[in-house]
């Protein structure tokens, strides 16, 4: 599903890499929990995951793509087809209303349109009924999405995360807003849903505590020679 | 849900910045348009004023002098023709027809005309239109007039009023002429020019007007009865328009076929009992106009920098909120959108406010003219077309949502960089 080969990242104008990671596979259907603290490299490392930035040096296979070999508009159609995203605070487009973000979700994808059921009308449907199975009553589809609450929003997130059904999840601290209650039956109701297609799900946190619920824990300091970290994890 | 959706809607999120913009550029639009209609009526109107005449004929002044006197009654010619050198010329070969003028009087401010039925049979304007009347008939005694149709309108006069002409230009004459009340007989059509504002009288008017004539006043104490018996008895033998001016202002004429113009018009400059002037009305005009060319010019550009600020005053705001926007612009970016689509959206939230700004002031701009039309016929005697947008017009609007649109590039493509360093990274 995934594969890191070799790759070396640094920001411009940076000499030392931010980012080494000699090897990492993940595969399909994988609940990773990737953790470390902050500046250990972990949005770096999801930038590259969702193909927002090229590694320096390396190789990056997602789906049996390369996606070093990919333009930059190839990139960005290969994520609005493959990675459904869900961030800590700044997911949803106020101006919008929840089913309209979760439709967002496939706004740019063909092939998650079709996925999602192909017209409109179906596409609709489907996004209405991933709310109301991720507890987003019916009554509150219509509402501006700042009316409803963290906890609320973060679940219309995640049905837009799922929606056309992306191979790859990635979810970059989305529980730290919620009380510690809401995390776990928020990554339950996620699990939930990412099930039905065998979805992989690339988890960000700091939180350790959720770290059990997932299949595999990934500490990001002790993979990344390159972290300033490192000395303190080890 | 599409990306012009997304524009609509994430445009109107914004929607105290975006009123605004929108009304400077509905604002900016109605003057825009509303500059470049009268601009082109008052042109058409301009050029309608007098056609079918050949030359006009004046005492030595300047060409456009006389035609401003003759034609538009603004100013006045200090000189006259007198009567014989008006009778020798009009007798000569080739000449069609000849309007005698007299003017230097007026009634609450309309200008007065003294003329003859020739007026009404050869005067034509715009198209070659002859004058028409809306109610009544030509004058055909002393005691009659026949007003512009915004004359009666604006003094609310009717076919059989009574009106007493003074004498003078302005409407604080002191000289008035109680002694001679006119009966309207006639109300000629609208024509767009300042026919319009004029009230026609015979020329004997004019001149019984200004004590001329009566020799016979001498008698009236005595013979009253008598006099006006035997007056009515001489207009009705002579039926006599003219009386015996020694002068009059200026003439039009018309002649057998316009290839005589030029020749009657060196003659005429050269004329030898008194120093005469005769000019071509459409060169004259033509001359006049590019006088007024330049404050035309002027205005035009006044509006198109105007319309220029506003567009200033769209890409200050867009560029002002666009920090507050790299949240959105981001999440966008993580759900798929390529930079094209980040552009798309900025774009079109330009054309949005440019095409909505356009509609708004297209609206205010027929507010405008429906408001503002009837005080400019009252002033200026434009007559503005109300109708739909001409070609030029329509043009006009489209450049305008282009170049809209085309300012929304400046802020798209620095969003688009914005959200290339952004990537996903922001965390906000």
């Amino acid at each position: 599903m995934i594969s890191l080969d070799q790759v070396r990242f640094h920001w411009p104008k940076q000499a030392d890499p931010t980012l080494h990671i000699a090897s990492l596979q993940i595969t399909q259907g994988e609940h990773v929990f990737l953790y470390g603290p902050s500046g250990s490299g972990k949005s770096t490392l999801l930038s590259l995951l969702c193909a927002i930035q090229l590694p320096s040096v390396g190789h990056i296979h997602i789906l049996d793509t390369d996606l070093i070999g990919l333009s930059s508009a190839k990139r960005d159609q290969f994520r609005a087809d493959h990675i459904g995203t869900i961030f800590q605070n700044f997911n949803l487009l106020t101006y919008l209303n929840a089913v309209e973000n979760v439709l967002l979700g496939c706004q740019f994808s063909q092939q998650r349109q079709r996925k999602a059921g192909g017209s409109n009308a179906k596409i609709k449907q489907k996004a209405i009924s991933l709310l109301v199975q991720l507890g987003i009553n019916e009554s509150l589809h219509k509402h501006a999405v700042n009316q409803l609450s963290i906890g609320q929003q973060q679940r219309v997130a995640v049905a837009r995360a799922l929606i056309g059904e992306p191979e790859l999840i990635i979810a970059d601290e989305p529980t730290s807003a919620l009380d510690e209650n809401a995390r776990e039956s928020f990554i339950q109701l996620l699990f939930e849903q990412a099930k039905h297609y065998q979805a992989t799900i690339i988890f960000v946190s700091h939180d350790q505590t959720l770290a059990p619920l997932f299949s595999r824990q990934l500490n990001l300091p002790a993979i990344n020679l390159a972290s300033p970290n490192k000395e303190v994890i080890e | 849900m599409n990306l012009m959706h997304l524009s609509v809607k994430s445009t109107f999120n914004r929607k105290g910045a975006v009123l605004l913009t929108l009304l400077s550029i509905a604002l900016s639009v109605m003057v825009l348009m509303s500059i470049e209609r009268i601009r082109h009526e008052a042109k058409t109107s301009f050029s309608n004023t007098i056609s079918g005449t050949d030359l006009i004929v004046g005492a030595k002044t300047g060409d456009i002098q006389l035609l401003l006197a003759s034609v538009f009654r603004i100013g006045y010619t200090t000189n006259g023709v007198s009567w014989e050198s008006y009778q020798d010329i009009k007798r000569k070969p080739g000449v069609a027809w000849t309007i005698p003028l007299s003017l230097g009087d007026s009634h609450k401010g309309y200008s007065v005309l003294g003329s003859d039925e020739h007026y009404f049979n050869h005067f034509r304007y715009g198209k070659k239109q002859p004058l028409t009347f809306a109610l009544g008939r030509p004058f055909e005694h002393i005691d009659e007039v026949v007003l512009g149709s915004e004359v009666a309108k604006s003094l609310e006069y009717n076919i059989g009023d009574s009106i007493i002409l003074s004498h003078g230009l302005g409407k604080t004459s002191f000289h008035h002429h109680d002694n001679h009340p006119l009966t309207i007989v006639g109300i000629l059509a609208s024509t767009g020019t300042p026919v319009d504002k004029t009230v026609h009288v015979p020329l004997a008017t004019i001149d019984s007007m200004h004590g001329n004539t009566s020799r016979e006043h001498e008698h009236e104490h005595e013979h009253e009865h008598e006099h006006e018996h035997e007056h009515e008895h001489e207009h009705d033998s002579h039926n006599d328009l003219v009386g015996h001016p020694t002068q009059i202002s200026a003439f039009l004429m018309g002649f057998d076929t316009p290839f005589y113009t030029l020749q009657f018009r060196r003659n005429i400059n050269q004329y030898k009992n008194e120093p005469l002037l005769a000019i071509m009305p459409t060169v004259t005009l033509r001359a006049l106009w590019e006088m007024l060319g330049m404050v035309e010019k002027l205005l035009l550009l006044f509006s198109l920098a105007l319309l220029m600020v506003s567009f200033l005053g769209m890409l200050t705001s867009m560029l002002a909120t666009l920090q507050q926007r790299r949240r959105e612009l981001a999440i966008l970016r993580s759900v798929g959108a390529k930079p094209r689509h980040i552009v798309g959206l900025l774009m079109g939230e330009a054309s949005i406010i440019t095409l909505l700004g356009t509609l708004v002031g297209l609206g205010l701009f027929y507010v405008a003219l429906h408001f503002g039309g009837t005080l400019l016929q009252a002033q200026f005697g434009i007559s503005i077309n109300l109708g739909g947008l001409s070609r030029y017009e329509l043009q006009l609007l489209s450049v305008i949502f282009v170049l809209g649109t085309l300012v929304g590039l400046i802020p798209a493509l620095r969003a688009y960089f914005y959200s290339l360093s952004d990537g996903m990274s922001l965390k906000v």
